[in-house]
């Protein structure tokens, strides 16, 4: 069974038509060369374990997923990195004053401490990695490539990866006794995911659904399904998965929280129909619906839609579950509406935040407004952003909302109040701002830099004040394709 | 192979390709602001300023084209912020092209400022220094205002070597959010938006700002909105050619909005205009509900106006006149002759308008504000001003989202006392002051009886006030408020007696000069019309007619197919008919059995007065009659709509034969199944209002209160199930499941499943609305038998014809004995279509029952169902009985906006062919506009307008375009998008 990333993905992906290309291409088995341990090699996706503040826990941690984009080498990995150790460091190495490069760490262009252009950096990521023993064992995992987002479990002790290069889901757990360890069934001296945490069990007990997953999925939300129904007395809670795919389907997964390690997530069905070239999803947690975003290649498949997927739970037979597809937002009035990428809602949900490339800006829609034209998403405002915009997040602070964007093209970030929505600050500094999370209890947005296989952490905080926010420092050496070993 | 996954990567994901490639290089990034400043380049390297006056074009009016300034040296130059990199770039508009303000640095490099920033100002009349406001820091800590030497913008000399220096920043106690000159350039006024309050800044000279000498802390008690007042504002309007018996639509008034305020919220002023005439400064607030008005002498606050919604942006228009009439002119004076000219005409004697106009900050809607006389009754009303129907009748008729306003003036004189008058000619051996004819400056009326005039009035040349509305689809809007050409549209010019004896105009709209300029709709604070029109509205080609098999027929005139005649022999029985050629006996004529559906004339009898188009309304498509005396017609009308170009709406307006209502079609209808005793209580749940949606079920549609009403014919809705049941349930329950979809046999095309509903909700969740906002359930007696299932399904159970109990059921109550078989028929229900299909979502909709659903595709479908407070759908039978939706036939139907009266359908038969009755309707009011997201090849890109400004010494328009665009050149006679954009 090939479980390499490369063959298999050459097998899936590139199809039968080109079986004999790839046959010749992917001289099946390749075992191909294996990543370089601790490196973040573009950074796709991020996520935080538990809050900041949790007492139980000995530290928090950043999971990184690189993506293996250039296919360099032969999976991906997943980096689980201390977030207070991270602090920390930053901490001494700006405490300690205008220092040059100390081994790993230390800031460049110390000319003033308010000068904007100042970064520290801990250079090696390896220096914060979490994980048990001096080894930092279980810090990090392989998993396939091209792993697309990775979204934690509500109860946060689980983390989905949809994963591009195999075309599905992959699973990982945390430690639960707070090292920040990575589990997923790795052999006895492997950092490699067992493969039984990329497979998921299929449902096929409801009548005629064929729940074969096809297509690239690229964006899943994760929602408990106490939000969705209430729960039988003495059901015990579980994950809602929606796995959104780039051929128009989402596939529905259902992952019961019994079982511990053992358990899989369950594939209950699969919704066709809806519009193709999904990017991106985001729920919104007051109706249960997932907001889809899409961004087609071909012009004449873009559309102006964002559709909406809902989950309706049986709760007499759950896995007869079903995704189906709820009225979609009609992007009108725009030039072009054509390519949204992300979506963010207000803390109280009312207010839609759609990130578009066409045009480059943040589309507000009033979910209680009257639209112009019937059907039609309500747009009150829409309001420009940096150059290829790619994520946008919501923070709350002091009770304000904040919208925290990056511009992949801008190489910046861009932070905006909300009601009125409207610039607080550009954070420039980046190569190419793309994934990003965001540390509330900190008022850290934790920036991707896909294009120099970096991350940095920008501290929100001023701009409750009115000020700029800034980057603290980042993790990693910058470096294109060809700075890797 | 790594290269052959990359590259398929590339070339097929999103998430990987995303932004990788490197944009291409570009001067302006985020502009947001624009000051003009004139500059003497006769010394190269040695620039000067000058007053912005010396620059100012001149316009040859025979060729309409500008003209560079007597002194070619003089160039006009344009300053503009960059948000982005805290920059601001110069433009010069004469050179066409952006300046480097370092020539050391590769590339475009420009002037740096402090980060964010958002508006510039050069005074006109001292242009020494240049102020820019930032809202980031401009000392590395604090915002504040930069000050620079002008001249430093055509230095290129660079930072470190440049002679004009950057002068220490000006700090403000916290973000400007706008930024303007006094009208006596002596200072500046601020709104800091996060304190609540505008302050001003004197400027001392020799680029220097003083202290903050005036704090005007803003209003948090927000006034009551000004009632509209009949009369109050004037509704300017100049038109011709509206269909025979029709008026302009009047106003839907509404009364102002009143919102209950957070009074915790605090003002933030975000928007100034100066009022220059009163000497007030407006201020938009962006939380409060109004704009504040502050006296710019001494600070002091004067009465708001109570806007109902917080508005971030506004303008302010200069008197405007009420007036295009004309009148004989005592001071004619014919320079050839030596004589008067009595014909000649002159404007008559009016009163003047002012108005202002805001963004709403809640919908990006505009709003127009009556702003003329403190002292009168409706100073400070929101003026209902769209007359479409719409959900917003006190907004500017606008279909897009709003960011930004700007008044335009082209070849009007604002300091005149009468801006309808050139200014004086002190060469007029007439002696009175006035200069119109052969009028060589352009400003003034337009008199038709003008030997000369200066261009021919066009949609496209704009001379007058208008207002320009920047919106969110890339598109500049232009909105009628004084059109000082609106006299001659539609007229003939000099030679032709333009006027009687009393004034008033003749040839008017017959024989104009301009040809095709014969349907003219000019109406203040309404879209202006872009294009010659000979009429307002029409349905094109006709009504068409589209049948379930796939064809379609186009009717005529009158309303019958092309090529058909109308029905003419009177019959009171189909005994009167030819049976054997196949007619019948309907609506007292003889037709064919088959009959085609069609339109029928709205009176079977010409006489009848009710033959007529509803009062309203005016006649779109239908024949006209001769009455054979003095030429005299009559319309026989088969379609009437709106005429009123902006009332009526471009849209297809739809009548289906059991059609679905708009909105309520759901794939997850989740029908109640008690999966243990596979029973259904006849409620169906899904995420839809029905109530909004128009759904009302058979009890509520047939209670004795709706008898009488026009509703009173209807009985209910119908819900239809389209889903599959799939093949392995089909045999299941003995075959009834083929029943219940219509079909003999698996494989054959299952038919929807029709049922009608008791009662219809909109359920009260008691949550907040955007949490719920799709709660609906529809109730069906779960022992109804279907709909169209004719005479029920044979079973295999005996039953006795003679007596009437053997065959029904507590589930099924309405089967009979088929005397014949002596076997029970059975009907099946809604339970077993349920049950046929399983535990699984339902694919519904809603759909007329015996009746035509009628809808617009921008109207929607009309209708008085609200929900009542138990959450049942029921008519509200006190709201506007013009709200119709439903149409039967051989009636005659209408609703606010549309009548029609469709025939040829058998109201007994559920099945008859036909499909849709469709009109489209084309006209309404295409208004004048550039779309600044079009290239020049056409091609649609993106765009997002930012600011407007209009530069009269250009003679021109500047757009702001964040994206791509930059600075955008539009002339306005005509309104056209000069080559140059500066990106």
């Amino acid at each position: 069974m090939p479980v390499r990333g490369i063959p298999l993905f050459c097998t899936l992906l590139l199809g039968l038509p080109f079986a004999g290309l790839t046959l010749a291409g992917c001289q099946i088995p390749n075992p191909g060369i294996p990543p370089v341990q601790a490196t973040l090699n573009f950074p796709i996706a991020l996520a935080l374990t538990a809050p900041a503040s949790n007492p139980d826990a000995q530290s928090d941690f950043l999971l990184v997923v690189n993506a293996n984009y250039d296919a360099r080498y032969n999976q991906g990995t997943i980096l689980s990195l201390d977030m207070r150790q991270i602090m920390l460091r930053f901490d001494e190495i700006r405490a300690n004053g205008r220092f040059p490069q100390n081994g790993h760490m230390g800031c460049t262009n110390p000319a003033s401490w308010d000068d904007p252009n100042v970064e520290c950096q801990i250079a090696e990521a390896v220096d914060v990695m979490a994980g048990s023993g001096p080894n930092h064992d279980g810090a990090e995992v392989w998993i396939d490539s091209f792993g697309a987002g990775i979204v934690r479990s509500p109860q946060g002790d689980r983390f989905y990866i949809p994963t591009r290069s195999t075309s599905n889901l992959t699973w990982v757990d945390i430690d639960p006794s707070g090292t920040g360890a990575i589990m997923c069934d790795q052999a006895p001296g492997s950092l490699r995911c067992g493969d039984r945490r990329r497979t998921t069990m299929v449902e096929t007990g409801c009548t005629d659904r064929d729940v074969t997953l096809r297509g690239d999925p690229n964006a899943l939300v994760v929602m408990p399904m106490s939000s969705l129904v209430t729960l039988p007395a003495g059901t015990a809670e579980r994950d809602v998965l929606l796995m959104l795919q780039r051929n128009g389907t989402a596939a529905l997964y259902l992952d019961s929280l019994e079982g511990g390690l053992a358990r899989q997530p369950i594939r209950t069905h699969v919704l066709t129909g809806l519009p193709p070239d999904a990017i991106n999803a985001e729920l919104e947690t007051s109706t249960g619906l997932a907001w889809v975003s899409t961004s087609s290649p071909v012009s004449t498949r873009a559309t102006r839609l964002l559709a909406r997927v809902g989950v309706f739970i049986d709760t007499q037979n759950e896995h007869c579950s079903q995704a189906f597809a709820a009225p979609p937002v009609f992007l009108d009035g725009l030039a072009t509406g054509f390519d949204t990428r992300d979506v963010a809602f207000s803390a109280d949900t009312r207010y839609a935040y759609v990130l578009s490339r066409s045009p480059e800006s943040i589309i507000t829609i009033d979910q209680e407004g009257t639209p112009f034209i019937p059907g039609n998403a309500a747009i009150t405002d829409v309001d420009d952003v940096g150059f290829g915009p790619s994520r946008l997040r919501r923070i709350t602070m002091d009770g304000r909302d904040f919208l925290v964007t990056t511009c992949f093209d801008g190489r910046a970030v861009w932070v905006m109040s909300t009601a009125p929505t409207q610039v607080a600050s550009i954070v420039p500094g980046f190569d190419g701002a793309y994934e990003m999370v965001i540390d509330v209890e900190r008022r850290l947005a934790i920036v991707a830099d896909f294009k120099t296989s970096v991350i940095r952490f920008v501290d929100l905080a001023p701009a409750v004040h009115g000020h700029d926010a800034v980057v603290l420092g980042r993790v990693g050496t910058p470096r294109t394709h060809v700075g890797f070993p | 192979m790594v290269f052959m996954l990359a590259a398929f990567c590339a070339s097929a994901a999103p998430a990987c390709t995303s932004g990788i490639g490197l944009s291409s290089p570009r001067a302006m990034n985020h502009p947001v602001d624009v000051a003009f400043v004139c500059f003497d380049t006769t010394v190269v390297g040695l620039p000067t300023v000058r007053p912005l006056s010396d620059c100012a074009l001149h316009v040859d009016v025979a060729s309409n084209t500008r003209q560079p300034p007597l002194n070619t040296a003089m160039h006009m130059h344009a300053l503009v912020t960059q948000r982005t990199r805290g920059e601001v770039a110069a433009v010069d508009l004469i050179a066409r092209g952006e300046l480097d303000s370092d020539m050391s640095v590769p590339g475009y490099t420009f002037v740096p400022v402090g980060e964010q920033p958002t508006q510039i100002v050069v005074p006109p009349t001292d242009p020494t220094c240049t102020y820019v406001a930032s809202r980031g820091p401009v000392d590395g800590r604090h915002p504040g205002i930069s000050i620079i030497d002008t001249r430093r913008f055509r230095s290129g000399a660079g930072l470190d070597h440049n002679p004009f220096p950057l002068h220490a920043p000006y700090i403000l106690p916290s973000a400007p959010a706008d930024m303007l000159l006094a009208p006596d350039g002596a200072s500046f006024w601020i709104a800091l938006d996060a304190l609540s309050v505008v302050v001003r800044v004197p400027i001392l000279g020799s680029c220097e700002l003083g202290t903050i000498d005036l704090v005007v802390p803003l209003y948090e008690d927000v006034p009551p909105g000004v009632a509209f007042t009949a009369g109050s504002t004037v509704d300017l309007t100049r038109q011709c050619l509206l269909a025979a018996g029709t008026a302009p639509v009047a106003p839907y008034v509404v009364p102002p909005r009143n919102p209950a305020v957070d009074p915790s919220a605090e003002p933030q002023p975000v928007a100034l205009a100066f009022d220059v005439d009163n000497g007030v400064l407006l201020v938009a607030d962006r939380t409060l509900p109004m704009i504040h008005r502050v006296n710019v002498a001494d600070g002091t606050l004067l009465r708001p106006l109570a806007t109902g919604v917080p508005v971030r942006d506004v303008v302010v228009t200069p008197r405007v006149p009420n007036s295009y009439d004309l009148v004989p002119d005592p001071c004619a004076f014919d320079t050839a002759t030596g004589r008067h000219a009595p014909g000649s005409a002159i404007p008559a004697p009016t009163t003047f308008s002012r108005y202002v106009y805001a963004i709403d900050e809640t919908d990006g809607t505009v709003l127009a504000i009556e702003y003329s006389d403190e002292s009168a009754v409706g100073f400070g009303e929101v003026i209902p001003v769209d007359v479409r129907g719409a959900r917003r009748p006190d907004r500017v008729a606008m279909p897009i989202v709003a960011r930004s306003l700007e008044i335009v003036t082209p070849q009007y004189d604002t300091n005149a006392a009468d801006p309808r008058f050139a200014p004086a000619d002190p060469g007029d051996p007439s002696g009175c002051s006035r200069a119109f004819t052969g009028n060589p400056s352009g400003f003034g009326l337009c008199l038709p009886n003008d030997p000369a005039p200066v261009q021919p009035p066009s949609p496209v040349v704009l001379r007058g006030v208008f207002l320009v509305v920047a919106s969110t689809d890339g598109a500049l809007r232009f909105v009628d408020v004084y059109d000082l050409d609106a006299p001659c549209r539609g007229r003939a010019f000099a030679g032709a007696a333009a006027f009687d004896a009393s004034g008033s105009s003749i040839n008017d709209c017959t024989t104009p000069t301009v040809t095709g300029d014969n349907a003219i709709y000019i109406r203040r604070h309404r879209p202006r019309v872009q294009q010659l029109l000979s009429t307002f509205v029409t349905v094109g080609t006709g009504p068409t007619v589209f049948f379930r098999g796939g064809g379609s027929v186009v009717l005529g005139t009158d309303g019958v197919p092309t090529g058909q005649t109308p029905p003419t022999v009177p019959c009171m029985t189909t005994a009167n008919c030819a049976t054997d050629a196949g007619l019948v006996c309907r609506r007292g004529f003889c037709v064919s059995a088959d009959e085609t559906p069609a339109l029928r004339l709205f009176a079977d009898d010409h006489n009848d007065a009710a033959i007529a188009c509803p009062a309203g309304l005016g006649m779109v498509w239908g024949a006209t009659e001769s009455l054979g005396m003095m030429s005299a017609t009559r319309n026989l009308p088969i379609v009437c709509s709106l005429v009123d170009p902006f009332a009526a709406i471009s849209e297809t307006w739809s009548a289906v034969y059991e059609g679905s209502l708009p909105g309520t079609f759901t794939s997850s209808a989740n029908a109640h199944v008690d999966l243990s005793t596979h029973t259904f209580d006849g409620n169906i749940d899904t995420r839809t209002d029905y109530c909004a949606r128009g759904v009302i079920g058979r009890e509520q549609a047939t209670a004795p209160a709706v008898i009488g009403e026009p509703e009173g014919r209807y009985q209910g809705d119908m819900l239809a199930i389209t889903g599959i049941i799939p093949s392995a349930n089909l045999e299941g329950m003995g075959g009834l499941c083929r029943q219940v979809v219509n079909i003999a046999q698996i494989g054959e095309p299952q038919q929807p499943i029709l049922a009608r509903i008791q009662r219809a909700f909109t359920l009260p969740t008691g949550a907040p609305a955007q949490q719920q906002p799709y709660t609906g359930r529809l109730f069906v007696d779960p022992t109804t038998p279907l709909e169209n299932r004719g005479a029920g399904f044979v079973t295999q159970t005996a039953c006795d014809p003679t007596t009437t109990d053997s065959c029904p059921t507590a589930d099924h109550p309405h089967d009979v004995c088929d005397a014949t078989l002596r076997l029970c028929r059975t009907f099946p229900t809604i339970s077993d279509a349920i049950r046929c299909f399983g535990d699984t979502l339902l694919t519904i909709d809603v759909r007329s029952f015996q009746a035509f659903t009628v809808s617009g595709t921008r109207s929607g479908f009309s209708t008085r169902v609200v929900r009542a407070a138990d959450g049942t759908c029921e008519y509200d039978l006190a709201g506007d009985p013009l709200r119709q939706g439903h149409a039967f036939n051989d009636t005659l139907f209408r609703n606010a906006r549309i009548a029609f009266r469709p025939t040829g359908v058998s109201q007994t038969t559920l099945t008859n062919e036909l499909a849709e009755i469709r009109m489209v309707l084309t006209g309404g009011s295409s208004q004048l506009g550039i779309d600044l997201s079009l290239s020049s090849t056409g091609v649609r890109s993106m765009a997002l307008p930012t600011g407007l400004h209009y530069s009269p010494e250009m003679w021109a328009l500047y757009g702001i375009e964040t994206e791509r665009g930059g600075l955008v050149e539009m002339t306005l006679r005509p309104l056209s998008r000069t080559q140059t954009a500066y990106q």
